[in-house]
């Protein structure tokens, strides 16, 4: 595995890991994260260069002491400037804070210089730099004999890939006496909301070799010809690499240079020479490119997160199955969009894809092209096609969001043989879905609720008598007394409470107590009322009056009470012998509340 | 009071018994249309049944339900799914919990495509149930309800108490509740209620004229109340309550 191979990987795994994160965490508060680079990355000795030093998630911070490098001095730290700005990725937005401190930095000598990694404390947390390098040289020479163009776009809109396209070369002539060959990037993987991604490979045979990439990585170069200034003819090179802004703003790509000359350390992959040492150097000045936010106006709701200019296609592996059986839908999204980034469409959640059931997807990214399988199940024989696959996307090009779908694919689904199970209106193999037979006589039978129901108007005035008949009962009721009165209950258990006494009556003195407080519920008095009493006396009183019981009741009733005290003041009390028979007791007991007491 | 109950019960039924069915006298024609829909001979099955439906007023429910599914099946067989559906929705009028007349239902409902009639949603089942008796069978539970909600205010109004007041209520609660079916059938059925059978939708004009000015539209499947009738022109009220006319055969009717 070479290094660029190596760097390409690791660049990818990092990409990956940093999107994951910013698409898992974007609705979350993300953990602070910081970058450092000095602008420019070569000075002239005698030139100020400034290192920035930036931390993305943070609202404060303070950096507690910067390394002692020899032969650099450090300005005062100073206090942090803030801003803020929207990050998308995958289609969710989030606020975000960032800040940067600009510390002047003053070259002492000539040489190349490594600031090692020191410590940033934002928002209560210690973050680490990288090892940074700065390089200071006795004087920027070469600059005629040299070429550096950096082409990106000048206008972006967040959340979509751009190409910044780096063309460098030098004077044909001082060809043979180069062997050294360095891009001095500062902002590569130093600079806040851009995010590298993969991009188009280098075609075979068009690369003369490798140069020097931050004085740190070998970077691969692609021929890219010759060019005809004035007098003078330079051989360029060239490197593409691709991009994404996560947030809105302007994205400042500060000072870069080519270094290229001779050196004992020097890259010979490319030439290889030997001779006295020397380096030139061409610069290229620093450039914006503004990030446009994503407009929220007119945003739809299942908007996928994709940006750029789509195109979808798709393909299907059987387009002949039976209703269960598999199909591997492949859909495929091109264009210039983050097509490594939008959530792809999920057909279980449409309508269109009711039919079918979905198992899993598989899903391939690379920088040209989002490939996804899906494993599609089509349950229903009545399905014709696979429906297109819609993806909401934001398009570049229009400015506007719009929809890509994929073209429908005829399918033919036959029936799956003896199955019930997928779907209830499957038939078997052969047959199909028909209307039940006709009916003939006999089989409908019934019709008695008709006969017997009451019409509406019945049911209408019964409910209105129900009423009324309740209210007028309830009103008769009442108007004797309320029948839920301790003495109305008292009155109706009389009778069940005397059985029970008399059941447990021992004596005939207990059996006069139970008589006596049968007679008291009914009459509603006390049971000492009917001590003593008797009962012809009490019925009827007076002469011109009407009895309370009649005679025949009343004089029964005295003669039990006789007999109960014969009994117990005969034999005295608590004697078992002497007791009235229980059922005589209660035969007269009905009789009296028959008679209306 | 028991006697009293049973003589409100027997003089609520006698109020609406009605007139014994002639099954009899349609016997010989419906064995005709049987035997001519078995021979493919579907118009003249169709004739028959259809004869057999005018002439026999007193046909009892259940059988006037039957006829009207074999009609649906005729209609089908002939390729008319939007006139099946009429018929099986009539015949589930008198009819309503038929297992075949449903599924024939649904069968047409999807060749005429239609959305199924009975979606299987919570909502869908809730008025399948309530519209799962006939209107005989709901009034008969309805006077059920009743009478265990007049037994308990009897035994509530002799005696009085916390618990029979209660008792009461429930009483209240379940003659409401076993009246549901009943009441929804008065509040939801129109008195000359159609089903729109054009296919894709029917226009409804202001005045009973082709070139009379476009009112309204009614969807195909839907159901709307005849208000007037003219030769080849019905007045209907749509269900977002306008009125207009469509032509007599873009409607069918679903009491017959």
């Amino acid at each position: 595995m070479t290094m660029t191979t190596f760097l390409r990987l690791g660049r990818r795994l990092a990409s990956a890991v940093a999107l994951s994160a910013l698409s898992a965490l974007a609705s979350a508060q993300r953990a602070p994260e910081v970058k450092a680079r000095f602008d420019p990355g070569v000075v002239k000795l005698g030139s100020a260069a400034h290192l920035f030093v930036e931390v993305e998630n943070a609202q404060t911070g303070d950096i507690p002491a910067l390394p002692q490098v020899a032969g650099l001095r450090f300005g005062a730290i100073g206090p942090f400037g803030t801003s803020s700005y929207t990050e998308i990725v995958n289609g969710r937005i989030s606020s975000r804070y960032s800040i940067t401190w600009r510390i002047p930095v003053q070259p002492l000598e000539k040489g190349e210089f490594a600031v090692p990694p020191f410590t940033v404390r934002a928002d209560g947390r210690d973050l680490t730099t990288r090892e940074l390098r700065l390089r200071v040289v006795e004087d920027l020479k070469g600059e005629e004999l040299g070429l550096l163009e950096i082409e990106a776009p000048k206008e972006i809109w967040q959340g979509q890939p751009f190409t910044v396209e780096i063309r460098l070369g030098f004077e044909a002539g001082i060809n043979g006496r180069l062997n050294y060959y360095n891009l001095v990037l500062p902002w590569l993987d130093e600079l806040g909301g851009l995010v590298e991604l993969d991009g188009p490979p280098i075609p075979t045979g068009k690369s003369p070799g490798k140069i020097y990439l931050n004085s740190r990585h070998e970077l691969e170069v692609e021929s890219h010809g010759q060019r005809k200034v004035g007098e003078s003819t330079f051989l360029l090179m060239r490197v593409r690499k691709r991009f994404v802004a996560t947030r809105s703003g302007a994205l400042t790509f500060p000072t870069s240079h080519f270094e290229f000359g001779r050196k004992q350390d020097g890259l010979t992959s490319m030439f290889n020479r030997g001779g006295d040492e020397f380096v030139y150097y061409k610069r290229s000045p620093p450039f914006d490119v503004l990030v446009k936010p994503v407009p929220e106006e007119g945003r739809p709701l299942d908007w996928s997160g994709a940006v750029g200019h789509i195109e979808a296609s798709a393909i299907a592996d059987r387009r002949d199955v039976v209703a269960g059986d598999s199909i591997k839908l492949t859909v495929e999204w091109t264009g210039e969009a983050n097509l490594e980034f939008f959530d792809a469409p999920d057909p279980a959640r449409l309508d269109a894809f009711r039919a079918f059931r979905v198992y899993g997807t598989q899903d391939r990214k690379t920088w040209d092209r989002r490939s996804v399988t899906y494993d599609l199940a089509p349950i229903d024989p009545a399905v014709t096609e696979i429906p297109g696959l819609p993806l909401t996307i934001f398009d570049t090009q229009s400015g506007r969001y719009d929809t890509v779908s994929t073209k429908p694919i005829p399918i033919r689904v036959r029936p799956l043989e003896g199955a019930t199970g997928i779907a209830a209106a499957t038939p078997s193999s052969g047959t199909t879905v028909d209307l039940r037979d006709i009916q003939t006589r006999g089989e409908g039978g019934g019709g008695l609720a008709a006969r017997l129901a009451p019409s509406g108007r019945a049911l209408a005035g019964l409910t209105v008598a129900i009423v009324a008949g309740w209210l007028a009962l309830r009103g008769w009721v009442r108007r004797r007394g309320d029948p839920d009165a301790p003495r109305a209950r008292a009155r109706r258990r009389a009778r069940r409470e005397l059985e029970r006494a008399l059941r447990a009556a021992q004596s005939p003195a207990e059996q006069a107590r139970a008589v006596h407080a049968f007679l008291a519920a009914r009459t509603g008095e006390t049971p000492e009322a009917w001590t003593g009493r008797d009962p012809v006396r009490w019925s009827h009183p007076h002469p011109e009056d009407a009895p309370k019981l009649e005679p025949s009741v009343a004089q029964a009733l005295a003669q039990l009470f006789a007999r109960l005290d014969a009994a117990i003041w005969g034999q005295g009390a608590g004697a078992q012998a002497g007791k009235v028979e229980d059922r005589e007791v209660l035969a007269l007991a009905d009789r009296v509340a028959a008679g209306g007491l | 009071m028991r006697a009293l109950m049973a003589l409100a019960i027997l003089s609520c039924t006698a109020l609406s018994a009605p007139a014994a069915p002639s099954l009899q006298d349609s016997a010989p024609r419906d064995a005709a249309a049987v035997a001519a829909y078995r021979g493919g001979d579907l118009v003249r099955a169709r004739a028959e049944w259809t004869d057999l439906l005018a002439s026999q007023h007193g046909l009892e429910g259940r059988e006037r339900a039957r006829i009207l599914y074999d009609l649906g099946n005729v209609a089908f067989r002939q390729g008319h799914p939007l006139e099946a559906v009429g018929w099986y929705t009539s015949s589930l009028r008198l009819r309503p919990r038929d297992a075949d007349t449903w599924a024939n239902l649904e069968h047409a409902r999807r060749e005429a495509e239609l959305p199924p009639a009975d979606r299987g949603d919570l909502h869908a089942t809730l008025y399948r149930l309530l519209g799962a008796f006939t209107s005989g069978e709901a009034r008969l539970l309805a006077l059920a309800g009743l009478l265990a909600w007049a037994t308990t205010l009897v035994l509530e109004a002799l005696r009085g108490g916390r618990a029979l007041r209660w008792m009461a209520r429930g009483g209240a609660l379940l003659a409401l509740l076993m009246a549901s079916p009943w009441l929804y059938g008065v509040g939801t059925r129109s008195a000359h209620p159609h089903i729109v059978v054009e296919e894709g939708h029917a226009i409804v004009r202001s005045e009973p004229r082709a070139d009379a000015a476009v009112v309204a539209e009614v969807t195909a499947g839907e159901e709307v109340e005849a208000l007037d009738t003219l030769p080849a022109w019905v007045k209907v009220r749509a269900p977002d309550g306008t009125e207009g006319w469509v032509g007599a055969g873009s409607v069918f009717a679903l009491e017959r």
